[in-house]
């Protein structure tokens, strides 16, 4: 395939749910799993005659949004309806913002193996959610939920400034992570409340742009990665074989690895955009502005620069651990506990990521807390227990989250420091082995390491391996 | 008094005014010596009924009599206020109307199959006519390429409405009207030409557009005994000033005691 006679152009729109206590239109409870239909109200069911009154949190979490994101606050936005029929739409519009969202020309700054980039963001706005259709087993219908209708969202849209699906990764990334960062969404990728469009399309350098297809909802950094390359992939064949590419909607599906088309152009809705009669502009102060500013918390950027130089992390670790806020709060607290951040990093760089990426699980569901990691670091620089038995306390974090203290009592893992205890296995090992000795006698140190894993695997793993080697060396030198 | 209940802010509906609450009912104060009344001389022209402008002729020398100074003045605007309004009401319409999609509540076609058959057959069967009318004209003015000429400029008549009127309220209290071109017409007598039908709005439809405070009384019975009525509009939260001068009027003229209109059947 050809690909490197053509540029990829990627546009993202994301929705993030917002964590506001309420709806945005009326004060209806926001939690996600709860039972169909019982966060609902007249207003939100859309019964005739209710009015949507704004919630003012939402505006403050856009705005929070938009400056985290260095956008241009609008003063004088409003919202529109976007007229549409769908059953999961109650009042058959859906309140968003047209023409005058509330913030406007931001970037983020990304970063891949290619370098720095800034990706320009054109627009936030709020919107509402729809409700959601269960289409299941009762006798073939489909049944109506209600709760998410009325949930507050932003819509991020990116201008096409990305390339590749690294980029977009990257651009995502940071996305999720800023707003984790200012609290204005909990970006729970399973629960949906982190999703991307994904638009993207091929063209030859110095040609104008393909048209583009565009992939919904996703909702997994692992899938839209395949889905990109995949979709690049299937355009540039299609464009080979001397085909078009349409502009349609498509639907990834994770199993097959394959996009499908959904809807195309002719199917383009009117959505008949007019401001809502029903609601107020949205007139923001400069001094509401600058106060929205001023509450906003440290951002990634500038705990990364932090980390580098207070705790002089590596750049691809600091951007490792604040890609997430939660690992950067998981970081910051255990070094509180046990002031050692090398220590913290390593366990959070190898140990902790890796058991994240097995079980593909997300930092925020990390089930231990800081103290606990800390007390950890602790038990290891004590020489209560070996690095190697920290890595099963963390596995056992994992599984079953309590102070590391009771964990390594209740499995009995304290480490044997005891000098008498350990010249006994060291000399059960070394009369074990005699080939072993002889090998090392001639030169051999690899025997050295034989042993000392011998005697390991005897003490399963309890044995402290500093008095080990130095006692094997001892016993071998005479 | 009605409005005293309703007039206020409403905490449920952001669209309301939060300016202080008055006491309505103390504004009837049985006296209009002063009040500068225009009289826009568009609304007396071609098309109304001449019993109808009879009676407001009288309506405006009792004011006169009542030390009301009345006086002719130009607010050339019932035309784009009536277009402005039906746009404006009928795109509104459509939108809000929507909600009526048979999932939820109110009618759901027994005949409908898939999802597709319901929204349409439902709203199909559900609706009268002057409903459709209304959702198919304001689908129109909304779609793409027709927003700009149609929603969009009828946005822009309202202010310039608005901005007519306000030239009138700096030099007058209130405005005299008549409330229709033509006395009440029989229940389905218009249905077939709805465009005569709405005309019958064009003098009451300018307040809506404007957003002003309008009042419509009967001022006499034409001679079928059917009522006519005259409208007064004041600025904004003016409602006092036309209460009043509506008020003491009412009382001038002995509506209730000189008039018991007695229905004679068919108009005109």
């Amino acid at each position: 395939m050809p690909r490197e006679d053509y540029e990829v152009v990627i546009g993202i729109e994301v929705h993030a749910e917002l964590s506001t206590k309420t709806k945005i239109f009326c004060s209806c409870p926001t939690t996600f799993g709860a039972a169909p239909n019982t966060q609902v109200c007249p207003i939100c069911m859309a019964m005739p005659g209710t009015l949507p009154v704004l919630n003012e949190r939402v505006v403050e979490y856009a705005v929070k949004a938009g400056l985290a994101t260095n956008c241009e606050i609008s003063r004088d936005s409003k919202n529109d309806r976007k007229n549409y029929f769908y059953p999961d739409l109650p009042k058959s519009y859906q309140i968003s913002q047209y023409d005058k969202p509330l913030c406007m020309n931001g970037y983020v700054e990304i970063e891949t193996a290619e370098g720095k980039k800034k990706i320009g963001i054109e627009r936030i706005h709020i919107e509402e959610d729809t409700g959601k259709l269960n289409h299941d087993d009762f006798g073939g219908g489909s049944l109506l939920d209600l709760n998410r209708a009325g949930v507050p969202l932003i819509e991020t849209v990116s201008r096409p400034d990305m390339r590749s699906a690294a980029e977009a990764d990257a651009y995502l990334k940071k996305l999720k992570s800023i707003f984790e960062y200012i609290e204005v969404s909990d970006c729970k990728m399973q629960e949906a409340s982190f999703r991307a469009d994904i638009n993207v399309s091929v063209h030859k350098p110095g040609t104008p742009y393909g048209t583009r297809t565009e992939m919904k909802g996703m909702d997994s950094f692992r899938s839209i990665t395949r889905a990109i390359e995949y979709e690049i992939d299937r355009q540039i064949e299609v464009i080979e074989n001397g085909g078009k590419i349409y502009q349609e909607t498509l639907r990834w599906d994770d199993v097959s690895g394959k996009t499908f088309s959904m809807r195309d152009k002719e199917d383009a809705q009117d959505y008949r955009y007019f401001p809502d009669p029903d609601l107020v502009a949205i007139n923001l102060s400069e001094e509401y502005i600058q106060n929205v500013k001023e509450s906003l918390p440290e951002l990634p950027e500038s705990r990364k620069q932090r980390y580098l130089e207070e705790y002089n992390l590596s750049e691809k670790d600091a951007n490792i651990i604040t890609s997430s806020k939660y690992l950067s709060d998981l970081f910051e607290g255990a070094i509180k506990v046990c002031n050692n951040p090398k220590a913290v990093n390593n366990w959070i760089i190898s140990d902790i990521s890796r058991i994240l990426n097995e079980t593909e699980m997300e930092p925020i569901e990390i089930p231990f807390d800081s103290k606990q990691l800390g007390k950890l670091v602790i038990l290891i620089d004590k020489g209560t227990i070996s690095s190697s038995i920290g890595k099963k306390v963390v596995t056992e974090l994992f599984e079953n989250p309590r102070d590391p203290e009771e964990i390594i009592k209740e499995k009995g893992w304290i480490q044997i420091s005891d000098e008498g205890a350990i010249k006994e296995v060291v000399i059960k090992i070394l009369e074990a082995n005699p080939q072993s000795i002889a090998d090392y006698k001639a030169g051999k140190d690899r025997a050295l390491g034989f042993l000392v894993g011998q005697a390991m695997k005897e003490t399963k793993g309890k044995a402290n391996p500093q008095m080990l080697n130095k006692m094997f060396l001892e016993e071998l030198k005479k | 008094m009605l409005l005293n209940l309703i007039a206020g802010h409403d905490e449920k509906d952001t669209t309301s005014s939060d300016r202080p609450k008055v006491d309505y009912t103390l504004s009837l104060k049985n006296d209009v010596k002063g009040l500068k009344i225009g009289v826009p001389k568009e609304f007396y022209g071609k098309g109304l009924n001449e019993e109808v402008k009879a009676k407001l002729e009288e309506a405006i020398e009792k004011y006169r009599e009542l030390g009301a100074i009345v006086e002719e003045v130009s607010l050339d605007i019932a035309e784009f206020s009536l277009a402005a309004y039906y746009i404006v009401a009928c795109a509104e319409a459509s939108s809000n109307l929507g909600r009526f999609d048979g999932i939820r509540y109110g009618h759901r076609s027994e005949s409908a199959k898939e999802l597709n058959e319901i929204f349409i057959k439902s709203r199909s069967e559900g609706f009268g006519d002057e409903v459709k009318r209304r959702i198919i004209l304001g689908t129109y003015v909304l779609s793409s390429g027709y927003y700009d000429a149609y929603y969009k400029k009828a946005q822009q008549a309202r202010t310039l409405v608005m901005n007519k009127f306000s030239k009138i309220f700096e030099d007058y209290d209130a405005i005299l009207t008549p409330t229709s071109p033509v006395v009440a017409f029989n229940i389905g007598e218009k249905s077939n030409n709805p465009l005569e039908m709405y005309l019958a709005d064009i003098y009451t439809v300018s307040v809506n557009v404007a957003g002003l405070p309008g009042i419509s009384i009967p001022c006499g019975v034409d001679k079928c005994g059917m009522p006519i009525g005259m409208q007064l509009i004041g600025n904004k939260f003016q409602e006092e000033t036309i209460l009043n001068a509506a008020y003491t009027f009412e009382q001038a003229i002995e509506f209730r005691k000189k008039y018991k209109p007695e229905f004679k059947g068919g108009a005109n």
